[in-house]
């Protein structure tokens, strides 16, 4: 019996604290050019967002415009980034209705997500999910700057930026 | 792979919840107010 509770003791002695992070977004990088970025996006497709596609957007005639706030009032929430496996090494972003789909590498120095396809599928409440996710589809680097901030890059210079929390369980 | 590993954590984490901070962000335009 003592020898079994010695063998316990040293058994939880030696099981380290575990121990989680959680990555909070903490800066947007150009938040006064995300409108501009928005109306330019708005009423495209993902393929056609991505990589910095940018250029004059019209819808039926007419110049896109979008409130973000409205937007994020009716925006879906859910995780728009997600990898396939670490086999594969690829990546989905979705706004929800249609998906964007391509590979990812590590560079040495950075993730790089490479160019890739998208569907598109009409989806006419959707515009609150395209605009906010604008970042998502156009990101094609995420490094890390130290060990607690981790960035994701994109051609739009609307880098977004988020730190890291220690979780202990 | 360990660092490819780091990343895919991180950005699964980092963009569960982000559309959310993102609006809120856009809201406040503060970075503290907005923080979980």
């Amino acid at each position: 019996m003592k020898l079994l509770f010695i063998t316990a003791l040293m058994f939880l002695c030696s099981c380290k604290t575990i121990h989680d992070r959680r990555w909070n977004l903490i800066n947007a990088e150009n938040p006064l050019k995300f409108q501009a970025d928005a109306d330019s996006i708005l009423a495209r497709t993902p393929a056609d967002v991505n990589r910095g596609k940018t250029g004059p957007v019209e819808r039926d005639g007419n110049p896109a415009q979008v409130d973000i706030k409205t937007v994020c009032r009716k925006v879906r929430f859910h995780r728009p980034w997600i990898p396939f496996t670490n086999i594969q090494r690829r990546y989905v972003v979705t706004d929800g209705c249609n998906e964007f789909t391509g590979s990812y590498r590590d560079d040495g120095d950075s993730l790089r997500l490479s160019a890739g396809t998208g569907t598109r599928l009409p989806c006419p409440s959707n515009d609150a999910d395209a605009v906010v996710n604008a970042y998502f589809y156009s990101t094609d680097r995420v490094s890390f700057r130290g060990e607690d901030t981790l960035v994701l890059h994109n051609p739009l210079n609307n880098a977004l930026i988020f730190k890291a929390d220690e979780v202990y369980y | 792979m360990k660092r490819l590993f780091a990343y895919e954590t991180a950005l699964l984490d980092a963009t569960d919840k982000s559309i959310r901070d993102l609006c809120r962000f856009i809201k406040t335009g503060t970075a503290e107010s907005y923080r979980s």
